[in-house]
């Protein structure tokens, strides 16, 4: 039996499983589409004459809120994604699957990317309404490749942040207060919905090395600009998504002997 | 498997002790046990004996605090071999270990690829388990809207999906109707059958008696009587399985069997 045969086996077939489980959600698919959508009308109203001195003349806000708010969709969602795994450790199913000889990296590794897929068309149709609203994108198709996987790199990093977290508090209720703690601070202290040159300066400070600011601008770059994102932040996203995954595969090795 | 290897050694424990310091419990005193390919053994005693326990030492789940273990043939702990034995072995907890969200075909197919079963061999895999346990009319639907019996029956299918060569059951008749019982014990009959070797435990007296190639009668850690039930009952006088369990433990045969708790289905 071919060892990188059985990866791909494992990996496609968690993917599957999270997959099909997900979309038998409507009503959790349709709050967490339903809320960036609300954000996109009301910032885009409130602050459609915001000025944009970090943009080249002749963009509008809304031009600059949608790949904010596509980008906000995957932070929200990814850091929710660990909320079925607590039901899966108190069904005792998660612990089964870990206990098969099937390895612990290629169960996390399919159920992340079936995460990371979702989430990308959930801030795809984000995109779609805003065109609707009438903000403008450009379709540089190299450039938006590079933007898209470092968005995918983000949504990969925070699952497995939001699994690791799962996996340890072992509670629904301890999620609740993570998604918020995480959530709020992390979007209010980026480039989402705010420019970098209209922050006080501590606050811009703080968005400089916020990794969800990286995410942003490097998917905003490649959907307003056709900007490809730079080597290093496509690098930095990388290895904090390297890093999480293996943070979230040590969580998992405690779990399995929970069978 | 040829006939030869039926009755060939597949595990066994020696001197095995096993202490949980922090609750200040010895679970199990100086057991040996051996488990034979092509045998169905019971296990037997009140709750708190120690079943559980040494069914987990059994799988390699659990390691013992003194005494040595071997699991088909591999020394525990077994290191880098743990994942050559979670693909040999199979421990099905008392408590069913699924997703209520999944289908039960979805369930059986995924613990197919997870145990490496090629994916043509998959649907095929399915159906036959879902044959032998009476739940092929369900499989298309999510495990919430099974009865509690069905889901048990589909449990113990689960277990099953990578025709483990040694298979440790903690008590899976509970919750089980007359026809689930039927289905386990004559699954479990024809895997012995095939030179697999099968531990069970169970308050289940009856089905011991009618079941069993060996039995084992754990008394508070300690194994009180093992073997053959025929020669053991011969050895003691004992007219009835019940009747030796008396005199093995001390204890009232009547108050092993739980009170009737059968879910539908």
């Amino acid at each position: 039996m071919s060892g990188a045969l059985d990866v791909i086996a494992v990996i496609t077939a968690m993917a599957r499983r999270t997959w099909t489980v997900t979309w038998r959600r409507p009503v959790v698919l349709t709050f967490s589409l339903g809320q960036p959508l609300v954000w996109m009308l009301f910032f885009g109203f409130l602050f459609h004459r915001f000025p944009l001195a970090d943009l080249p003349a002749g963009y509008s806000y809304v031009d600059f809120l949608a790949p904010g708010v596509s980008a906000m969709t995957v932070l929200f969602g990814a850091s929710q994604a660990g909320i079925g795994w607590i039901r899966d450790l108190h069904t005792g199913f998660l612990p089964r699957l870990l206990n098969t000889p099937a390895s612990a990296g290629a169960i996390l590794g399919g159920k992340i990317l079936a995460d990371v897929l979702r989430l990308l068309l959930q801030s795809a149709a984000v995109l779609a309404l805003a065109l609707l609203l009438g903000a403008r994108m450009r379709f540089a198709p190299a450039a938006l490749a590079t933007g898209l996987l470092c968005l995918a790199l983000f949504a990969a990093a925070f699952s497995c942040l939001s699994c690791a977290v799962a996996l340890r508090a072992r509670a629904q209720e301890s999620m609740a207060t993570f998604v918020h703690l995480v959530n709020m601070p992390l979007l209010f202290t980026s480039t989402a919905l705010v420019p970098h040159r209209e922050m006080p300066g501590w606050l811009a400070a703080a968005a400089g090395v916020n990794p969800f600011t990286l995410a942003v601008e490097s998917w905003r770059g490649a959907l307003l600009l056709g900007q490809a994102p730079s080597p290093l932040a496509t690098a930095v996203l990388g290895l904090l998504a390297a890093a999480l995954f293996l943070l979230a595969l040590g969580q998992m090795r405690a779990a399995a002997s929970l069978y | 498997m040829t006939p030869d290897d039926a009755s060939a050694p597949s595990s066994s424990l020696r001197g095995v002790s096993k202490e949980y310091p922090a609750a200040r419990v010895r679970a199990l005193s100086d057991v040996d046990l051996d488990l034979s390919r092509g045998s169905l053994t019971v296990l037997l005693g009140a709750n708190g004996a120690g079943k559980t326990t040494l069914l987990r030492i059994l799988a390699g789940l659990l390691a013992p605090s003194a005494g040595t273990v071997e699991i088909l043939g591999i020394r525990q702990p077994a290191g880098r071999r743990g994942r050559e034995l979670r693909r040999r072995v199979t421990y099905i907890s008392q408590e069913p270990a699924l997703d209520p969200e999944m289908t039960g075909g979805e369930t059986l197919s995924l613990l197919a690829a997870l145990y490496g079963v090629a994916r043509q061999d998959r649907p095929r895999r399915t159906a036959e388990l879902a044959d032998a346990f009476g739940t092929t009319a369900y499989m298309r639907r999510p495990l919430a809207s099974w009865s509690g019996g069905l889901r048990r029956r589909l449990h113990l299918a689960a277990g099953m999906i990578h025709d483990p060569e040694l298979l440790l059951l903690d008590e899976p008749t509970a919750g089980l109707d007359v026809e689930g019982n039927d289905f386990l014990w004559a699954e479990l009959a024809r895997r012995a059958r095939d030179g697999r070797a099968v531990a069970v435990v169970t308050h289940d007296l009856a089905a011991a008696e009618r079941h069993a190639d060996r039995i084992a009668i754990l008394e508070e850690g300690r194994l009180a009587a093992a073997g053959e039930p025929r020669a053991l009952m011969a050895e003691c006088g004992c007219a009835t399985l019940a009747e030796l369990y008396r005199r093995a433990t001390g204890r009232d045969p009547a108050a092993l069997i739980p009170p009737r708790r059968v879910e539908k289905g």
